[in-house]
């Protein structure tokens, strides 16, 4: 498989099959980079698109400081912002009753209760066996960010984030044969 | 499946799906998505089981319960550490470590443990003997069938013959509502805590003295204890 610099080449050269690789590749990653930011399906998916349109115009012109996949992500990132922007002015308009019919309501994902119960199932035993991961979870639930947890924990970043790779670790072992 | 091509990046995943990063670290973590494809696949794969770990009330529940049940062990594991710590005479810090380090593993063993539970009237109450600052010494395993709870311990501050105030708290504060026993005190100086069984669930307490309700010195202890499933 060609890396991202060669495809990029071949691209630029009018290979449309590398293009096509290449914002096949964009879409799937902005639309998942979006939809964390939006908590809106439909809506990552038109940021995605809006963003794979303005990089497909400029991307041949364009010189990259750093590499062509942090030049995309500033892109996605301008149009995330745009998105957010419009969606605050939506809300302004829902408050007075005059909104265009056309708008969406954020979503609210199903739960899945056989996943939650097995979840619930596998996180008691993940916690008890790693009671650090439990101390670190719950400060990410108080909402405390990396820095703050480690403080807390009286741990290095570095220790903090080997800490939550183990209970990850575990936990999606637990959940694809049952054992940690 | 793929391997992560920058791990120094790649680390971050976790407590990127926690949303635990700084917005730098994020920025950071998310530029590594849009080149790794073991990243992206490891946080699509996941994708569910995070919306739960991070959204769900029950499991939010479940994991401020086992963290707390950490703390509370940890704060009288400190307790007694700090209390078996010289201040005066550094140079005997190892026999001291040393010292903590024998008693953890005594603790640890069943065989020796140092509480003592015995069944007083008829099935009635079971009498349980604190010994102070000693942590996971102090086990009290609820008998089937009795009703009240006897704890018995050495008070050395206290004056026979004037009424104290005890008070049972769970830890962390605020699980269960605190508990003010009735208690006597013989002229041995060994105080009698009365308490229904009822009243404690499985967890972690700690049993403290004072003169009075609104003179909160203490007389003596405390005394952490922790009560274990039937
Ligand atoms: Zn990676």
């Amino acid at each position: 498989m060609d890396s991202m610099e060669q495809l990029l080449e071949r691209a630029i050269a009018g290979d449309e099959i590398a293009e096509q690789e290449i914002f096949g590749h964009l879409l799937v990653r902005f639309v998942l980079l979006a939809k964390r930011r939006v908590r809106d399906k439909e809506g990552a998916q038109d940021i995605a698109q809006d963003a794979c349109l303005t990089i497909h115009e400029k991307y041949k012109a364009e010189i990259f400081e750093v590499s062509f996949e942090a030049w995309a992500y500033g892109v996605l990132r301008m149009k995330i912002g745009n998105w957010l922007r419009k969606r605050k002015a939506r809300s302004a308009c829902e408050a007075l009753g005059d909104c265009p019919v056309t708008q969406r309501q954020t979503e609210k994902c199903e739960v899945d209760q056989e996943l939650k119960r097995q979840l619930l199932a596998c996180l008691k035993k993940v916690l008890a066996a790693n009671p650090r991961y439990a101390r670190a979870l719950n400060l990410v639930h108080h909402g405390y960010k990396s820095e703050e947890v480690c403080l807390k924990l009286q741990v290095t970043k570095g220790n903090f984030y080997v800490i939550l790779s183990r209970g990850r670790s575990m936990l999606r072992a637990c959940l694809g044969d049952g054992d940690l | 499946m793929s391997k992560c091509i920058e791990p120094q990046v790649g680390k971050l995943l976790h407590a990127y799906e926690l949303n635990a990063l700084s917005p730098q670290e994020t920025e950071l973590f998310e530029i590594h998505l849009v080149k790794c494809e073991h990243c992206f696949e490891e946080i699509k794969r996941f994708e569910q089981e995070i919306e739960l770990l991070m959204g769900d009330d029950d499991v939010k529940k479940t994991v401020a319960e086992s963290a707390e049940g950490q703390e509370a062990l940890r704060s009288e594991q400190g307790t007694l550490i700090r209390l078996l710590r010289p201040k005066r005479f550094p140079h005997i810090r190892t026999v001291a470590a040393a010292a903590v380090l024998l008693a953890l593993v005594l603790i640890a063993s069943p065989h020796f443990l140092t509480y003592v539970t015995r069944d007083d009237s008829g099935g009635g109450a079971q009498t349980v003997s604190l010994v102070a600052n000693r942590s996971e010494a102090n086990e009290v395993r609820l008998e089937s069938g009795v009703k009240g709870i006897v704890f018995e311990f050495l008070c050395e501050g206290a004056i026979p013959g004037q009424t104290h105030h005890f008070e049972i708290r769970s830890i962390p504060d605020g699980t269960l509502d605190p508990i003010y026993p009735h208690g006597s005190l013989d002229s041995s100086g060994t105080a009698r805590v009365e308490v229904q069984a009822s009243d404690l669930k499985p967890g972690f307490y700690v049993l403290t003295t004072s003169k009075s309700a609104s003179d909160s010195s203490a007389v003596c202890g405390p005394f952490y204890f922790r009560v274990r499933p039937d």
